[in-house]
Order: structure tokens, then C-alpha cells, then sequence
């Protein structure tokens, strides 16, 4: 399972994915869309809110003082505006390829409901789904893999073992004979 | 003594009855194939297939929790492993990165030092530098130098 988890960025294979119930995919754009003039991919909203509840507070205050200067800085967009009572908010957001997307906007901010709107503005009409990459590698780096010779030295495959210095222990701080001897040598200098 | 909803429910209209149900083969068949992984009688009798996921459905989140900790332990490992062949400590080499700036995760280096060995040899001699520059221990002072790192203390 951790070893799925792992190759699934490294491999081509469609079948090594993190959630395989979920949709997957290679990564689209709307056909010529940036190579001439870019094409806002979304196009129209409709926006369901109730007059009263408290759900849509939020809603209403956009509606009231940010949706048209939005509107008039996305020309390419329509907006669709429907109070319905007794329901929950909602935005429905329908892109040029035919996708649509409904989300609830329920006790939603005004700042909020912005930067959802931002969102689902710049994204294409593809739905949501992991992207597989197009360039297969077994092997991801040209340093090659670690393997358990790499950071030996290559004496060892001409000595005899066992071999007492790669045997001695290593110690990080100097022993008391070691700092003995350099407090000796330090006497002796200074004199 | 007359038992009277029977009757009402006998002449019910059909719109307003539920429809009965008297075969159970639909849903024993959306069991079983939820069990299809399973072995033996646990993926084709219903009895025992319940039994099985019953208890697959306890373990299921409690693993679910499991799985990000077993994860980290395994990359914290595998970085242990990495760092003690070029003879420094863990603990003193992930405190040193994060002195020196290099947020990178347990994942990104533990996929450095399976994959880029020579790259996580530099940051652990990234590391080294940077205690023996901080000189608060004895091992700090007490540890070799190593080439190829430039501080500005140096300059």
C-alpha cells in the first residue's frame, strides 16, 4: 500500500492511482484557448437564494454591492439571478464545453462567495481528477538509486575482514586520554 | 377483536403502499461483492461475508488514522538510515535544516535520499557546516568539516 503510494508519481501506468474509484486524467486545456485571445471558459451562473432566510445573508449582500461590478469586469459571463424561498443558496456555474458545477453558498461570506466566483472562473470546463503525467520514468533522478555500496569505499573490496579501523567505534567528542594529551600539547606550546 | 390494520393495509391503494420486498438476493449480492477480495467463504456466503465485513468496517478508519503515522515513521527511517551513513545524527540534522532555511518534508527527503543520494550527502554537509558554525555543544565543535559548503562567515 505505502509502496502504491509511492510509485504513483513516478509511473504511466493508469492503474497505479491514489484512489482508483476517482476520476483520472491527463492534463487538458480548451482547444486553442490562450494561443489566440484567452477565452473565459465559464459561461453562466445562476445564483438561487432566498430573500429571507439567514443561509443567504451573505448572498445578498454580494448581490447588493459586488456581483455587478463583477459582472461588468467578466463582460462574457451571464448572470442569472432566482430567489427561491425556502431553499438553501446555491451556485450553478456552466463552462462553454457543457460541464456544470453546483455548489452551495449556504451562511457563505460576501468576501467568501468572491473568491469562489474567482475559482471557478479560471477553471477550464474539465472536471476535477488526479493528472497523470504524460512523461513515463522508471527511475525519476540521473544520479541513479542509493544502493548499499554507493557511500562505501571501494578499498573494502580488497581487504580482508575483520577490519579494525572500519570496526573502531567513531566517537562525536573527544575521549579523556584525547583531551589529556591536547591540554598537554597546549602546556607545552605556551611554555 | 378485529385486527383492523391489516385490513386498512390490504385495501390500501397501491400508491400509498410500500413495495414488499421477498427476496433478500439483491442485497446479500451488494454484500458479497464488497467481499469479492476476500477469501474462501467470506466471499461467497453471506453469512460469513457479513461477519468479515462487519469487522473490516471497524478496522477501516481506525487504519485509515494509522496509515499518515506508519507513513511518516517509515520516510523519519529511511532519512535516519541516510543521515547516519554519512556519520551525523537525525535529530541534529532536521534542526539544522530548518536553522539553515530548507523546509523540506520527511516525504521530499526521504525521496531525495532513495532517489538523489548525492544531493542529500550535500544538504547533511549543509547541515554539518551549520553546527559547527553554531558552536553550542561539544559535538558541535567536535565535528570534522567538510568541503563544498561556503558560509557567510567564511567570506
Amino acid at each position: 500500500m505505502v509502496k502504491l503510494l509511492e510509485l504513483s508519481k513516478f509511473s504511466l501506468d493508469r492503474f497505479i492511482v491514489n484512489n482508483p474509484a476517482l476520476p483520472v486524467d491527463f492534463i487538458r486545456n480548451a482547444y486553442y484557448n490562450g494561443i489566440g485571445r484567452h477565452v473565459c471558459q465559464l459561461q453562466r451562473i445562476t445564483v438561487k437564494f432566498c430573500k429571507n432566510s439567514t443561509d443567504a445573508k451573505g448572498v445578498r449582500q454580494f448581490i447588493e454591492t459586488d456581483l455587478v461590478d463583477w459582472s461588468r469586469h467578466n463582460p462574457g459571463v451571464v448572470v442569472y439571478l432566482k430567489p427561491r424561498r425556502h431553499r438553501t443558496p446555491v451556485i450553478v456555474t456552466e463552462y462553454l464545453n457543457g460541464m456544470s458545477h453546483w455548489m452551495s453558498i449556504r451562511r457563505f461570506s460576501s468576501l467568501e462567495i468572491q473568491w469562489w466566483l474567482e475559482f471557478l472562473k479560471d477553471r477550464s470546463g474539465y472536471e476535477l481528477s488526479q493528472l497523470m503525467s504524460p512523461v513515463n520514468v522508471i527511475l525519476p533522478s540521473v544520479q541513479g538509486p542509493w544502493h548499499p555500496f554507493l557511500n562505501r569505499p571501494t578499498a573494502l573490496n580488497v581487504s580482508q575482514f575483520p577490519n579494525k579501523d572500519r570496526g573502531d567505534y567513531i566517537p562525536d567528542k573527544p575521549t579523556a586520554s584525547q583531551q589529556l594529551l591536547q591540554m598537554a600539547k597546549e602546556i607545552n606550546t605556551s611554555q | 377483536m378485529v385486527n383492523l390494520t391489516q385490513i386498512c393495509l390490504k385495501y390500501m391503494p397501491h400508491w400509498m403502499k410500500r413495495p414488499e420486498n421477498r427476496s433478500v438476493y439483491f442485497k446479500r449480492v451488494a454484500l458479497l461483492r464488497l467481499t469479492g477480495t476476500f477469501g474462501g467463504l467470506s466471499r461467497n456466503s453471506f453469512k460469513v461475508a457479513v461477519k468479515k465485513w462487519t469487522k473490516t468496517m471497524q478496522y477501516k478508519p481506525k487504519y485509515r488514522r494509522l496509515r499518515s503515522q506508519m507513513i511518516q515513521d517509515l520516510y523519519s527511517q529511511r532519512i535516519l538510515g541516510a543521515v547516519e551513513e554519512h556519520g551525523f545524527k537525525y535529530e541534529l540534522f532536521m534542526s539544522c535544516l530548518t536553522k539553515c532555511g530548507v523546509e523540506l518534508n520527511r516525504k521530499s527527503l526521504s525521496t531525495l535520499a532513495v532517489y538523489e543520494p548525492k544531493t542529500f550527502e550535500s544538504l547533511v554537509d549543509l547541515a554539518k557546516t551549520k553546527l559547527r558554525e553554531e558552536a553550542d555543544s561539544e559535538i558541535a565543535i567536535n565535528t570534522k568539516p567538510v568541503d563544498g559548503v561556503i558560509t557567510r562567515g567564511m567570506l
